[in-house]
C-alpha cells in the first residue's frame, strides 16, 4: 500500500536522480579532461543507481536494489578502463586533455599493435 | 535527554574538526598538516560520540515522511551542488574531490532510504574509483608536466565551516542507519553462535539485529538466489573489462618500451 509520503519520496529522489544524470551528460559533453569524464559517467550512473533504488523502495521490491548494486558494478568497471586509457594517455602524450593538438593529430598505429623490426 | 548537556561537546567537535581542516589544507609545514589530521580525527570523533548522545534531538529533525525530513533535503541539494562542482572543476583534482563529496551525499541518500548496503558499496567504489585516479593518473599527469596540483581552497575558512556542517549532516545520518536495531526470533541457534548470544546478553532464542546486517543478508539473498544470472553475467562483463585494462597497461608498457629504441634507430638511419 503506497500513501502520499512514499509518492513524495519518490519523486523527490527521482527530482535528485534526474539532476545527477543530466548533471554527468553536460560533463561528458562539454568537458575534454578524461579524469572529468570518468567522474562525469560515475555521476550519470549514481543518478540510475539513485532511481533503481527509490523505485524498489517504493514497488517495496528488492530488485530495485539489486538493479543498482549492478549499475554501480557497471560503473566501476568503466572508471577502471577509464583510468587504465587515461594512463597509457599520460604516458604517451603526457595529458589527460582530450582535444590536445597531439591527440587530435596522432596517426600512429594502435598501441597495442606498435612494432618496429630490426631491419 | 536534554540538547544542553550535549552542546559543549559538539561545539568542541565541531571546532576542533574545523581547526583541524583549517590546518590540514592551508599549513605550509608537514607539523601543520599531521597535527591538522590529528586534530580533525579527534573532532570527528568526538562528534561521532556526542551524535550518539543526543539521538532524541536528532529523531526530532526527522518528520514523519523521509522526505520531508531536513536531512534528506540537506543531502540532494549538498549531491546535486556537489556534482556540478565536479563538472564544472577546472582541476582534476579538485573535480576529483567533489567527486568523492558528491558520493557522500548519495550514500547518506541511500541510508535514509533503508538502503545500508547499497550505501557502503557506494562509498567503497567512490574511495577505489578516486583513489586510483588520484595515485595513478591525475598525480602521474601533474609529475609529466612539471607542474604540482594543490587542494588549497580560495576560501579557506568557508570551506571548513561548510565541510563541518556538512561532516556533520553525513555522521548524524550514517549514525542513525547504524544505530537502528531490531530484534528478530531465530530459533534455537548453534553452539558457538548461542555463545555468543549469552556473551552479548542477548534472550534466548532472539537475535538484535541491526538494519545493516539485516539489508545485507536481503541483498545478498536477492542477487544470488533470485537473480543468478544476472550475478553470473556481471562476473563475466568484470573479468572481460579487467582483462582489457591489463592489456591497455601491457599496450602501454610496450609502447613506452619501444619508442625510444624507435627514435634511436631512426636517428642512426639519419634524414633520408
Amino acid at each position: 500500500m503506497t500513501g502520499a509520503a512514499d509518492y513524495q519520496l519518490l519523486s523527490s529522489s527521482l527530482t535528485i536522480a534526474v539532476s545527477l544524470f543530466v548533471l554527468g551528460a553536460i560533463g561528458i559533453v562539454v568537458r575534454r579532461n578524461l579524469a572529468v569524464m570518468c567522474f562525469s559517467a560515475a555521476i550519470m550512473l549514481q543518478g540510475v543507481c539513485l532511481a533503481f533504488c527509490s523505485f524498489g523502495r517504493f514497488h517495496a521490491d528488492w530488485t530495485g536494489q539489486t538493479s543498482a548494486w549492478i549499475a554501480m558494478a557497471v560503473a566501476s568497471l568503466v572508471s577502471l578502463l577509464l583510468s587504465a586509457v587515461g594512463a597509457a594517455l599520460v604516458v604517451r602524450f603526457q595529458t589527460l586533455e582530450m582535444s590536445s593538438p597531439e591527440i587530435v593529430k596522432d596517426s600512429s598505429p594502435p598501441m597495442a599493435s606498435f612494432e618496429v623490426s630490426d631491419e | 535527554m536534554s540538547i544542553s548537556n550535549t552542546t559543549p561537546g559538539v561545539i568542541a567537535g565541531c571546532l576542533a574538526a574545523a581547526c583541524g581542516l583549517y590546518c590540514l589544507f592551508v599549513g605550509q609545514r608537514m607539523v601543520w598538516r599531521v597535527a591538522g589530521a590529528v586534530g580533525s580525527g579527534v573532532g570527528l570523533a568526538l562528534l561521532w560520540s556526542e551524535l550518539s548522545r543526543v539521538s532524541d534531538w536528532w529523531r526530532e529533525l526527522q518528520a514523519e515522511s523521509i522526505a520531508d525530513s531536513p536531512l534528506f533535503a540537506i543531502c540532494g541539494l549538498a549531491a546535486i551542488v556537489a556534482a556540478g562542482l565536479t563538472v564544472t572543476a577546472t582541476r582534476a583534482i579538485v573535480a576529483a574531490t567533489w567527486f568523492f563529496v558528491t558520493l557522500c551525499c548519495t550514500a547518506a541518500l541511500y541510508t535514509l532510504q533503508d538502503a545500508q548496503f547499497l550505501a557502503t558499496t557506494t562509498l567503497l567504489v567512490g574511495a577505489g574509483v578516486v583513489g586510483a585516479c588520484l595515485l595513478l593518473v591525475i598525480r602521474r599527469s601533474a609529475v609529466v608536466n612539471g607542474r604540482e596540483e594543490t587542494m588549497q581552497p580560495h576560501e579557506p575558512l568557508l570551506a571548513c565551516v561548510c565541510g563541518g556542517l556538512l561532516a556533520v549532516t553525513l555522521l548524524g545520518t550514517f549514525h542513525r542507519a547504524l544505530a537502528a536495531t531490531e530484534v528478530r526470533d531465530v530459533g534455537r541457534l548453534p553452539g558457538v553462535v548461542a555463545r555468543w548470544q549469552e556473551r552479548a546478553n542477548e534472550p534466548a532464542g532472539q537475535r538484535v539485529i541491526t538494519a545493516t546486517e539485516r539489508q545485507s543478508t536481503q541483498a545478498g539473498l536477492s542477487m544470488f538466489v533470485d537473480h543468478p544470472v544476472a550475478m553470473l553475467l556481471l562476473m563475466t562483463v568484470s573479468l572481460v573489462a579487467i582483462v582489457a585494462a591489463v592489456l591497455v597497461v601491457r599496450g602501454m608498457e610496450s609502447t613506452a618500451a619501444v619508442e625510444p629504441r624507435a627514435q634511436r634507430l631512426q636517428s642512426d638511419r639519419g634524414p633520408v
